[in-house]
């Protein structure tokens, strides 16, 4: 029988429904990053390229895990690992909350694609900031809607958790205005990530996507898709209303599921061409999948970074 | 107002309901769903409009394919252009135009020549399979003629020339009654005819008897002529008929033009008796010649009258049938006069008639009318010499009343002499004066008889009459005494008597011995061999039809002697030589697919004729073609299904 404890170790690993069991927002994210980096066989500052200096005298108050203790075996005395360059990764988390986000294909077992990404946002800025970096989120629809600037604080993170909890879905999108504006902001080398089902003005996003990566930062697409959403769902005869624009579209579920099933995949499989062609890395991301996926993919590319 | 018999019955549209009621329960309720990805519902259906369209496309190109192959079929598609003998089973009718008309030269041959080549390369490339059959445009009497192809190969050989005027709308009658005995057979009529406008005078037909659509393919090989100006003689018509052994007579020749203007120079023309020219005369077109037959030996002769070359070689003769007749035999009823009976010794003695008992007696001259009535109830012609004495007249017209002849003698009061008006051909007769006349009085309606000859006052002198039964009489106006006139003491006196006695008591309706057209004879029986028109003889049937067809004179002969003679001419319209035009040909050809061939070349023929039949059916490869192109097209439509369903799941 599985307790909350073992739930809690293995977090990251848990369908994303699941994880609401475990409490509100913070403590998911806490969980599964506590769990994701648990996972790890190795510590994820190796994974920084984090390079020995040299080593200084430990003064009150240093945090115990730089200290030498094979120095201190030799010579008694407290060193402390001073390593070559410690400046921070400055990550930036672009949530998309449109309307369309705030929709999931069923009741039971799935989360709306915005409480995915909520999730997962949460769970990257955890990630960040506990690696020394720092992470800030924009909200955006048709317009930003709200801004948390990037920083490498715990106190920070918890501000931040609070401000995506209270983040309510609505509007069209408009991705490439909030990325436009991350971009007018950055002012050194960062990591911009890009949360959202793409359901956006897909020319202008692609263009600012790639001014971005022209800027010289990293950039990061998770393209949050519910199940639902891959296959056409088997209701008959049905009219499609858009949750954004409120266009309908009346089809015929049986004859057009597979055109329906290769137009998704040909969408997918464009991003990741215009992505890749650009060095950004693009992970599809269906809601019913475990966060430790998305996280693993950040990692892969925060490796990159250096 | 509308009525129903039954109304109860209109109940029963209540049941027009039941797919309304069917319809609205199956109509579904349409769900309306939230959905944020209907981008890509957009794009699937326009996926699914371009694969639908796609797919569409091709089931189109195989249907239509599948239409095309179906209509080939139905044209029936032939395999394999071999040569022209290489054809389906085909009936071949052949109508030939042998026309005199057809017998023009063109180049270097007659028309009817190459046609009857080209006809003949017809025959020559059927196969055992086919039928034929052939036609003659001018022989009405001659239907459907099937043939083997050696049958069909003799049969051409033997056309000639022939006298008749083609019909040409009978003749394709003919054929196509024949094809449509035919049916089951591919169906072909070759038609050779050099379109002469009087071939078609038939006109159009009302009532083809082959209809549009019944696969019936005609060939027309027609060359295009210019105009050809005509000249041809007429029949010759000879002036005393029968004609009397050892007399001549004058020979009557018109002479007709066909064209634009008649050439003003006269033209020669020829009369030849046997294989002798005994006159000629010179003579214009649109003019009547006049040739002398110099006296002849009894029995029937033949001859011909003849032009030089005038346009058509072939109607530059008119062949004529004359009958002599020896001298006849006389009987002299009553005192004629020293004159008269001076004169019948006279002739007597040279020859020209034969004195004889009544009853042996061909012709009864019979004075003051005795036994009139007898001699002609006898079938003996009668010669009535006027009583020189005026109270005899009552007598004589008892006896003519008796013969129930229509004419009666009565004095004439006036006074004076008078003379014999015009009108004989006989030198010295016109011009005689007489002194004694009686007024021939012709009672009640008119008759069919003549006045031979008149007085200068327009009175009868010398009428001619034939009784019911066809036996003539003759009447003469004055007493053969020299008081009546000065014929009887002059040198006509003798002529007189031969042309009284001779011609005119034997005058009798000229026998049908000149034919126009196609004859078919019927040969007397004893007829044993015939002499056609190139001087074979040929052995005949007797009692049996004989085909005259050729122009020329024929002649029949039993064991004995000569039984029949006849002469056959082509209608004297045969000469106009105006061509018809291509669609007065066109509206009696039968309703079906004809084609023109205005050249005569024989390659060009050979290559035309069978032309829609040759090759084999491709029934069996076309069915197959059929049945995998149905195959591939319901595997396209059963694969779209299935890509659907498939796409679907």
């Amino acid at each position: 029988m599985k307790t909350m404890d073992d739930q809690r170790n293995r977090a990251h690993l848990l369908d994303p429904a699941e994880l609401d069991a475990l409490g509100g927002l913070e403590l998911v994210a806490r969980a599964v990053v506590t769990g994701f980096i648990a996972g790890l066989h190795s510590s994820p500052s190796r994974g920084f390229s984090v390079e020995f200096a040299e080593h200084r005298a430990y003064r009150p108050g240093d945090d115990l895990r730089f200290v030498d203790w094979k120095m201190y075996g030799r010579s008694d005395r407290f060193f402390l690992k001073q390593y070559e360059e410690e400046t921070n990764l400055s990550a930036h988390v672009c949530l998309d909350v449109s309307s369309s986000m705030d929709w999931r294909s069923r009741e039971a077992g799935l989360l709306t694609k915005l409480d995915y990404a909520k999730r997962l946002a949460a769970s990257l800025t955890l990630l960040l900031i506990r690696q020394g970096d720092l992470a800030g989120v924009t909200c955006f629809a048709e317009r930003v809607l709200g801004r948390t600037p990037a920083r490498g604080t715990l106190a920070h993170w918890t501000e931040l958790v609070r401000q995506l909890a209270y983040q309510s879905p609505g509007g069209e999108t408009a991705a490439e205005g909030a990325l436009e504006e991350v971009a007018a902001r950055g002012h050194r080398r960062g990591l911009v990530i890009l949360v959202s089902d793409l359901l956006v003005k897909e020319a202008a996003t692609r263009r600012t996507l790639k001014k971005l990566r022209h800027q010289g930062s990293e950039v990061l697409v998770f393209h949050i898709l519910d199940p639902g959403e891959l296959e056409l769902p088997s209701v008959g005869d049905a009219v499609f209303v858009d949750p954004e624009t409120g266009d309908e579209v009346g089809a015929r579920s049986a004859e057009l599921r597979g055109d329906y099933r290769e137009a998704v995949m040909s969408a997918i499989d464009e991003w990741r061409r215009v992505c890749g062609s650009q060095r950004i890395d693009y992970h599809p991301i269906a809601t019913d999948q475990p966060l430790a996926l998305c996280l693993s993919e950040y990692l892969h590319t925060r490796s990159r970074l250096g | 107002m509308i009525g129903f018999l039954y109304p109860v019955f209109g109940l029963a549209a209540l049941a027009a309901a039941i797919p309304i009621v069917l319809h609205l329960m199956r109509r579904r309720e349409v769900r309306r769903l939230t959905f944020p990805a209907i981008r890509y519902i957009r794009r699937a259906e326009q996926r699914q409009a371009q694969r639908l369209r796609l797919r569409h496309l091709v089931l189109l190109a195989t249907r239509v394919l599948l239409v095309l192959l179906l209509a080939v079929a139905a044209a029936g598609p032939l395999v394999g252009r071999g040569g022209p003998s290489d054809h389906r089973p085909t009936a071949l009718a052949i109508v030939i135009d042998a026309s005199l008309s057809s017998t023009r030269i063109v180049g270097e041959r007659r028309i009817l020549d190459v046609h009857l080549q080209n006809a003949g390369l017809g025959v020559d490339l059927a196969t055992p399979s086919d039928r034929i059959a052939v036609f003659s445009a001018t022989r009405a009497e001659a239907g459907a003629v099937a043939l083997e192809q050696s049958g069909a190969r003799e049969y051409l050989r033997s056309v000639r020339p022939a006298a008749g005027v083609a019909d040409l709308p009978g003749a394709i009658v003919r054929a196509e009654i024949w094809l449509e005995t035919l049916a089951d057979l591919e169906r072909e009529l070759h038609l050779f005819t050099d379109l002469q406008s009087v071939s078609l005078e038939a006109g159009a037909r009302t009532e083809p008897q082959v209809q549009a659509g019944d696969g019936v393919s005609v060939i027309v090989q027609a060359p295009e002529l210019p105009l050809l100006a005509n000249g041809t003689p007429g029949v010759p018509r000879p002036e005393i008929v029968p004609l009397t052994a050892g007399r001549q007579t004058r020979v009557s020749v018109p002479l007709h033009w066909f064209g634009p203007a008649a050439p003003t120079a006269p033209v020669i023309l020829r009369l030849v008796a046997g294989e002798n020219v005994v006159s000629a005369t010179e003579a214009r077109f649109g003019e009547d010649a006049l040739l002398v037959l110099p006296p002849q030996d009894s029995g029937w002769s033949q001859g011909h009258v003849e032009i030089d070359h005038y346009g058509l070689a072939a109607d530059d003769r008119r062949y004529f049938t004359w009958l002599v007749r020896p001298p006849s035999t006389v009987a002299v009823l009553g005192d004629p006069g020293r004159f008269v009976a001076l004169a019948l010794e006279a002739l007597e003695n040279g020859g020209r008639l034969r004195s004889g008992g009544p009853n042996a007696s061909e012709v009864w001259l019979a004075v003051g009318g005795e036994r009139i009535a007898e001699g002609l109830a006898a079938g003996h012609a009668t010669i009535v010499l006027p009583p020189a004495n005026p109270l005899d007249l009552a007598r004589l017209n008892v006896r003519l009343e008796q013969a129930r002849i229509a004419w009666r003698y009565e004095t004439d009061e006036r006074s004076g002499s008078r003379r014999v008006g015009a009108g004989s051909s006989l030198e010295g007769v016109t011009g005689t004066e007489v002194r004694q006349a009686y007024r021939l009085i012709l009672r009640g309606a008119a008759t069919r008889d003549t006045v031979l000859l008149g007085l200068d006052d327009g009175s009868p002198w010398l009428v001619r009459g034939t009784t019911i039964d066809g036996v003539a009489y003759l009447l003469l106006g004055s007493p053969m005494t020299p008081d009546a006139s000065d014929l009887p003491v002059s040198a006509a006196m003798v002529p007189f008597l031969d042309a009284l006695i001779g011609d005119w008591a034997r005058l009798a309706a000229a026998e049908r011995t000149v034919l126009e057209g196609d004859a078919l004879l019927r040969l007397p029986d004893r007829a044993r061999t015939a002499m056609l028109p190139d001087g074979t003889e040929v052995p005949v049937e007797g009692g049996a039809p004989f085909n005259a067809a050729e122009p020329g004179n024929y002649a029949a002969f039993d064991g004995e002697g000569l039984a029949l003679a006849i002469s056959v001419n082509a209608p004297l319209r045969e000469a106009d030589l105006a061509a018809a035009r291509q669609e007065e040909l066109e509206a009696v050809l039968p309703a079906a697919n004809w084609s023109w061939m205005r050249e005569t070349d024989a390659a060009d023929w050979t290559e035309g004729i069978f032309k829609a039949r040759r090759g084999r059916l491709a029934w069996r490869p076309l069915v197959v073609l059929l049945i995998l192109i149905s195959i591939v097209e319901a595997a396209l439509a059963a694969a779209g299904r299935r890509a659907d369903v498939g796409r679907a799941g």
